[in-house]
């Protein structure tokens, strides 16, 4: 995986680990809603029109067709068609405009991520960020692969029938007999789902790489943990060396000697007053817990961000699921159709798959906190950094769930996962019952 | 010249005999061993290539007999079946450096002088029940196969065959095998019948033993990992009444440092033999825990106190001598130590089967589906009800063998919270109780085995498949 990273131009540098978006943001860009970081108020006012432009032209205009397409519609199979895609355009123009409505915010979680408190401070904490950076790149792919295999395929399915029809069920206010007509209108619709595409991938994706990258900062707070109390006994020789080290990180950012941030000033600040008061060890605990509740802090920001999109989304993958199958069980035996409902399929498994599984390595890395904090050399601890070790362990002991939902919430894991593919299937056995009776 | 054994420690010394077994079988686990590694491999690799032969001709045979639903329904089954040998032994196969990671993570311990009976004694107790289970195992995998063989005598051996001419179903004779296979040659009868018996009954008992003994390792080393927290939990009473003496007035506390553990019946050492022992192996085994003066120094307030030992101490009632002392303090030491080991090996143990553990689930959960639906055309005392009901048992108790481990895990180690706070932990120095009070918390969450994140492996796991097969199984027969 890290070597398809690299080929599409990424840059494996744990000390920018937001390079890892650069999948997601080159499209973010392109779509208008990740707006570029100037003061000009001309380029600001640009972006922002092409930004509505791109919307409306694409998306909504696009998902008013195919509204229309239902008020002709004759039986459960014709709704069936226009249904499974008419729920991907809706869910998406929803995560959209939340998206697009919430992007300050989203952008200050991205600056989170780059600020020194999140940065690597040594080997084994770097591999760790790194798998995260890879992570993200695989989600994007994962993401991205079987979207494009969709749309190609139904790009090409209307050639393949004896009468061509649009790919896409939809209603235009103009007769698409004419063939120049209908190759604009083709090309419309084929440019326009790959919009929507693009739109879809890049904002789930975005939401789940964060949550990963959550994951790696939850896996380096535990490697810091493990290291509490170790370091007594430490030479004034080997701390200048990992000052020097310390800075030599900053120093190759850039080729400047970048400062650590404002925020891990202050936090430096605070920790060496309470070692001076209260004992390294001390000072240390108390480190990892100011650590940790700023990787909860952002996790919450994440959840609350993303979690009325991503809930969306499970829900509409659910209806579309049972919706695919049943066209697959009971279309007319089109080998092109099968193969592209199949794929379509694919995609949507996939990508609740996605936060699923990242959820759920995010609730086993802050399960192990507690191990963790428990392999620290605590016999050497006196009774302040031991009291507050085991607040901190009190806490810990509850687990960092990502819910999504408003009203009713679902937590993110593979369990939830299995329940949303069972629920999937049961409505697609009674809408098959129902057609077959 | 006879070449020296080489001695083997820890783990790998407790599983000498599953790991020999598991190598003459055909495993490629290369190390352990004294001699020629070219011809193990050799061998490992051909008894592969046999296995593989004989499954893809199993899946042939599958391929080609598809029209009529039982027999697809039985071939499947079959070679469900076998899916799990194979995928055990790839798996071991390539994940053999895990293997000998975990077991290399309990190739040395560290050791107490006043705890190492109680840890000999369960260590023993681990040994006997491991040696045990294997034994246990593999006279039933043994006898399964015999069973099985027996069984094909029994009975018809036919087919169902789908004529298209016809549109029926006719009966076709078949060679009288164990499993339903297809073959190269003629195995109807002759010497290539005796030849396809004779390889199919090699196959069958290696191929169940290789699978039964992966999943018996992997049983020993939680079995290994269960005793040691027994030890725990036994030393615990033993180590609060030892820290109590730094604190409080005890009358006996010069008995406390006899060889001391839970109901040990060893000869009693006197005091005075403990403090005139001065020869290095003593002081090795503590130097050997404690390193850093750091470790003890962070107690003590008023430095004067650690120069002062002549007679009756301030801070310490019971007059304890300063080997004595570090004694004691060395006890909650070791404790957490091993406790952090047993803590290691459990996540070694989690990370190296545990996919192996979910490809079985996955494996077995469609077989079981499979066999409840055969389940239901049962209809009387035949070859056909034996082998549903054995293939049924089997799967089941191969599911039921790792969870009743998992869980013994999961209890053994969330008791190990009742265990720290039944020791009368009010009597215990202020250290013991904050050390009381961190092992709570972190035995609050137990110990558990998880197969690749998806599920984690307990009764819970086994009940749930169960409850799934009966469901599956009423289901179909309501449908009939």
């Amino acid at each position: 995986m890290e070597s398809a990273y690299k080929f599409f131009g990424g840059e494996v540098n744990t000390k920018h680990p937001t390079e890892s978006f650069f999948l997601q943001l080159w499209y973010l860009k392109r779509l208008g809603l990740w707006a570029p970081e100037t003061d000009n108020k001309l380029i600001q006012t640009l972006y922002t029109i092409w930004s509505y432009f791109y919307r409306w032209f694409f998306l909504y205009l696009y998902t008013f067709t195919q509204i229309m397409f239902f008020t002709d519609v004759e039986d459960m199979m014709d709704v069936a068609e226009g249904f499974f895609l008419l729920m991907t355009q809706i869910t998406l123009l929803y995560k959209v405009e939340k998206f697009y409505s919430n992007r300050h915010r989203i952008k200050a979680c991205e600056r989170i991520l780059r600020s020194s408190l999140f940065c690597p401070q040594n080997e084994e904490e770097d591999a760790v960020i790194k798998e995260s950076m890879i992570l993200t790149f695989t989600f994007g792919m994962a993401f991205l692969v079987p979207a494009v295999i969709t749309i190609s395929s139904w790009a090409i399915m209307p050639f393949f029938e004896e009468k061509m029809h649009l790919p896409i069920a939809a209603w235009y206010p103009y007769s698409t007999e004419n063939p120049w007509i209908f190759t604009l209108t083709y090309i419309y619709q084929i440019y326009g789902i790959l919009m929507s595409a693009s739109f879809n991938v890049s904002t789930d994706t975005f939401a789940s790489s964060m949550i990963s990258h959550a994951n790696g900062q939850v896996q380096r707070l535990g490697i810091q943990l493990k290291k509490i109390g170790y370091s007594d006994g430490i030479s004034n020789k080997d701390m200048k060396k990992d000052l020097k080290a310390l800075r030599a990180n900053y120093m190759t950012r850039e080729n400047k000697i970048v400062k650590v941030d404002e925020q891990m000033k202050e936090i430096n600040k605070k920790i060496d007053a309470l070692k001076e008061k209260h004992g390294e060890n001390y000072g240390e605990v108390i480190r990892c817990i100011v650590y940790h509740e700023n990787i909860l802090s952002f996790c919450s920001e994440i959840q609350d961000i993303f979690k009325g999109p991503i809930f969306a989304q499970i829900m509409a993958s659910t209806i579309i699921i049972c919706m695919t199958c049943f066209l697959l069980v009971n279309q007319s035996s089109n080998p092109g159709a099968a193969a592209s409902s199949v794929s379509y399929l694919l995609t949507m498994v996939t990508q609740i798959l996605l936060f699923c599984w990242i959820g759920n390595e995010v609730i086993y890395s802050s399960y192990r906190l507690t191990e963790q904090a428990y392999f620290s050399n605590f016999q050497s601890f006196d009774k302040k950094a031991a009291k507050a070790l085991i607040l901190f362990m009190q806490r810990v002991s509850k687990d960092i769930n990502i819910m999504a939902g408003m009203i009713f919430e679902v937590t993110l894991s593979l369990p939830s996962f299995m329940g949303i593919m069972k629920s999937s299937y049961s409505y697609f056995a009674v809408l098959n019952t129902v057609q077959n009776k | 010249m006879q070449v020296q054994q080489p001695k083997y420690t820890g783990l790998v010394a407790d599983l000498l005999p599953n790991i020999r077994i598991m190598q003459a079988i055909g495993h490629f686990i290369f190390r352990y061993i004294t001699g020629p590694i070219l011809i193990r491999k050799l061998y490992s690799s051909v008894t592969l290539v046999l296995f593989l032969f004989q499954f893809v001709c199993i899946l042939i045979n599958l391929g080609a007999n598809t029209d009529e639903v039982s027999e697809l329904t039985a071939n499947t089954i079959t070679a469900l079946f076998f899916t799990h040998c194979i995928t055990k032994f790839i798996y071991v196969a390539l994940n053999a450096e895990g293997v000998y990671r975990t077991m290399g993570i309990w190739n040395q311990s560290n050791t107490h002088p006043l705890f190492a009976e109680s840890d000999a004694r369960y260590h023993s107790i681990a040994l006997s029940k491991m040696r045990r289970l294997l034994f246990l195992v593999t006279l039933t995998t043994c006898m399964i196969a015999v069973f099985w063989t027996t069984l094909t005598f029994f009975g018809d051996s036919t087919k169902l065959w789908k004529d298209k001419v016809a549109n029926e179903t006719i009966v076709v004779d078949i060679p009288r095998l164990m499993i339903k296979s297809w073959y190269p040659w003629n195995s109807m009868s002759g010497t290539f019948y005796y030849i396809s018996l004779a390889f199919q009954l090699y196959y069958i008992l290696f191929s169940m033993l290789q699978a039964n003994l992966s999943d018996v390792l992997f049983c020993s080393w939680v079995l290994f990992c269960c005793e040691q927290l027994q030890h725990l939990k036994g030393i615990m009473r033993p180590l609060m009444e030892l820290s109590a003496t730094l604190d409080t007035y005890r009358p006996n506390s010069a008995a406390l440092f006899r060889s001391i553990s839970a109901g040990s019946k060893s000869e009693l050492i006197l005091n005075d033999e403990m403090e005139n022992e001065k020869n290095s192996n003593y002081d090795m085994n503590i130097s050997a825990i404690y390193s850093t003066k750091a470790d003890w120094g962070a107690q003590y307030r008023a430095p004067t106190t650690l120069q002062n030992f002549n007679g009756m101490n301030g801070s310490n009632p019971n007059g304890l001598t300063k080997k004595q002392e570090l004694m004691v303090r060395s006890a909650i030491k070791y404790w957490v130590e091993r406790h952090k080991h047993v803590v290691r090996l459990v996540s070694a143990i989690g990370d190296t089967y545990g996919l192996a553990l979910l490809l079985h689930m996955l494996t077995s959960t469609i077989m079981l589906t499979l066999l409840a639906y055969q389940a239901t055309k049962i209809d009387g005392i035949t070859v056909f009800a034996l082998g549903v009901i054995g293939y049924l048992l089997y799967a089941l108790a191969q599911i039921f063998l790792f969870c009743i481990f998992g869980n013994r895990l999961i209890e053994e180690s969330s008791s190990v919270m009742e265990a720290a706070y039944s020791c009368h932990w009010y009597d215990g120095s202020e250290e013991a109780k904050t050390f009381v009070q961190i092992v709570c918390q972190q035995c609050q969450k137990a110990m558990t085995i998880s197969g690749a994140k998806f599920f984690t492996v307990s009764l819970d796991l086994f009940a749930s498949v169960l409850g799934a097969c009966v469901t599956y199984f009423m289901v179909l027969v309501q449908l009939k």
